[in-house]
């Protein structure tokens, strides 16, 4: 109940912390690519390795990342259930009375299953390895060439931020007011239609109302800071490549590359 | 014994690297129909206590059982509704659970979902509120067009209205101005409940608790007799405590020449001595 935690900041003293956010959050979008790269478990074996030496380099307990994965359990089970009632190709490996399972379906199931754990492991390093701030000027900065569009890049990397900022927060505000209601005697997990109904009002309409509260005082918070969303704003601390990011981009690049070597002549 | 809390831990965030134990060791036993003051600096657990006191949190290990109820940290528990009817909890900004239409419905709407009847619930609600002073002109409108204070007397209602054996407060009148404040400590007191008050207001606590539990860092440092607790100089200094401003005013008095039979919890009593005596 109290492990919202997953993917929150930690501030540890690594090489990946040190990098570049720019550079991770590319690293972060290559891997996300690289996925779908049809180049089979060899390729998914090079992924998780590389994705293994981030974690070694970034100083993350692995049962950090694991914990991340709780959540998404539930979710395997459900996607190997309807695989496995929907795909009928390949060899019959098991039959009972209607029951009929093929290769192929805990085939397609592991595949979908490795690149989740991929992609979720991986965001999962970024935002723990990343100071939020650092993070959304990264974006912004990513953004930027988008601006030459008119695409308003700042208010929308500004917008992201305070999104992300806003999510543990949001989840404690739920579980203050479902405690509170549940004092009163609403019970989350059973009852009749009428009164899950009830229960869920009870929780949405303060929550509404508290997020609105809060939206308008960060509002006001920011104007009097002297907040105007059009006007270009400077920095404290800018974002510098140096040499570290430049390696790692190499190393991203050859790992595209090893891939789709072997995407085309390995299988 | 109603409450009986023995050996209780609790752990935010187990597991992760920003584990935080809030509660260590904690051993308490709490009698019917006293009047507790719950006090602490802020961020010592007095709110994460109160909250297994209706199993909204669950201990990682120890044992808690209120009015034979046993609370499991071990296993899971059913049945919790019957326990939650026992205990009302009336939160830190509590102004915020109101959802209803209308105040009146608000109040009524715990009644209800303990299965008391619609013109029951209704009965209780229209006392509750008025005991808290909520006028009857406000009942129909709805409970956001509310001033702060008033939302908070109509979140007190609405758990005054579930008639709960155990009554727990957590800062129930921090921002209500002291006129409403000391009204509903009152009312808090004429009720003849357990009562379990978590506040930062040393006076309020001194004229109308029987007992203190002093939490600091997450350890239960003492539970005793309210002018006891005040009047130990070396825990008040160690812990650094300022004094109610009563007992102040009274240990002046005393430097001053004027001579006691006892402490006094409140002014009308210990001007009555000194005129008297
Ligand atoms: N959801 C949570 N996750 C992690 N730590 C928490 C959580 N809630 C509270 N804590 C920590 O537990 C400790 C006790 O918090 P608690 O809310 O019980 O304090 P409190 O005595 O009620 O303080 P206050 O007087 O400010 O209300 C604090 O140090 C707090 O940082
Ligand atoms: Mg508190």
């Amino acid at each position: 109940m109290n492990n919202f935690t997953i993917g929150k900041y930690l501030p540890l003293d690594s090489f990946v912390h040190k990098l570049d956010p720019r550079t991770k959050i590319i690293m972060l979008l290559l891997i996300m690519g690289a996925v779908f790269i049809k180049s089979g478990w060899i390729g998914y074996f090079i992924i998780l390795g590389f994705i293994a030496l981030s974690l070694i380099l970034s100083k993350i307990k692995i049962s950090y990342v694991l914990n991340a994965f709780k959540p998404l359990i539930m979710m395997m089970v459900f996607l190997i259930v309807i695989n496995v009632l929907v795909i009928k190709e390949g060899n019959l490996i098991f039959s009972y009375g209607f029951i009929k399972i093929y290769d192929k379906a805990i085939l397609d199931t592991l595949y979908i299953s490795v690149r989740l754990l991929i992609m979720i492991s991986a965001s999962t390093i970024l935002t723990m390895s990343s100071n939020p701030l650092d993070l959304t000027v990264g974006i912004e900065k990513l953004l930027k060439p988008l601006g030459r569009f008119n695409f308003p890049y700042e208010d929308v990397a500004m917008m992201i931020s305070i999104a992300l900022r806003f999510i543990p927060t949001i989840i404690e505000e739920t579980q203050k007011i479902m405690n509170a209601q549940r004092s009163r005697g609403v019970d989350y997990e059973e009852g009749k239609i009428k009164e899950k109904i009830q229960a869920v009002l009870s929780l949405i309409v303060p929550l509404f109302s508290t997020s609105l509260n809060m939206a308008e005082d960060l509002a006001s918070a920011m104007e009097a800071r002297g907040y105007i969303p059009q006007e270009p704003r400077t920095r404290y601390r800018d974002l510098k490549y140096n040499i570290k990011d430049y390696i790692v981009f190499l190393i991203g690049v050859l790992l595209v590359v090893l891939l789709v070597w072997v995407s085309y002549y390995a299988i | 014994m109603p409450i009986e809390i023995e050996k209780l831990n609790f752990i935010y965030a187990k597991d992760m690297p920003f584990e935080y134990t809030a509660l260590k060791d904690i051993d308490l036993k709490l009698q019917d129909n006293k009047f507790y003051a719950l006090i602490g600096k802020t961020g010592s657990g007095k709110s994460t206590l109160i909250q297994h006191l209706n199993a909204l949190l669950i201990g990682s290990s120890g044992k808690i059982k209120v009015n034979n109820f046993e609370i499991y940290t071990d296993k899971k528990n059913k049945n919790l509704k019957n326990l939650r009817k026992e205990v009302g909890v009336v939160f830190q900004f509590s102004e915020q659970q109101l959802f209803e239409e209308t105040v009146l419905k608000d109040v009524m709407f715990g009644p209800l979902n303990f299965k008391v009847s619609e013109s029951e619930a209704k009965a209780k609600a229209i006392k509750y509120l008025k005991l808290v002073g909520i006028d009857e002109k406000l009942f129909e409108k709805s409970p956001f067009e509310l001033s702060g204070g008033q939302k908070r007397k109509v979140a007190i209602a609405g758990i005054l209205a579930l008639e709960p054996q155990i009554l727990v407060l957590d800062e129930p009148t921090a921002g209500l101005d002291p006129e409403s404040a000391k009204e509903i400590l009152e009312i808090f007191f004429s009720l003849n409940k357990t009562i379990i008050l978590v506040t930062h207001d040393f006076d309020l606590v001194y004229s109308y608790a029987d007992e203190v539990i002093f939490l600091d860092n997450g350890n239960l440092i003492t539970k005793r007799e309210t002018v006891d607790f005040f009047t130990d100089d070396e825990l008040i200094s160690k812990y650094q405590l300022e004094l109610p401003s009563l007992l102040n005013f009274q240990n002046k008095l005393s430097e001053k020449g004027f001579s006691f039979t006892k402490k006094h919890k409140n002014l009308k009593d210990l001007i009555k001595e000194v005129i008297y005596e």
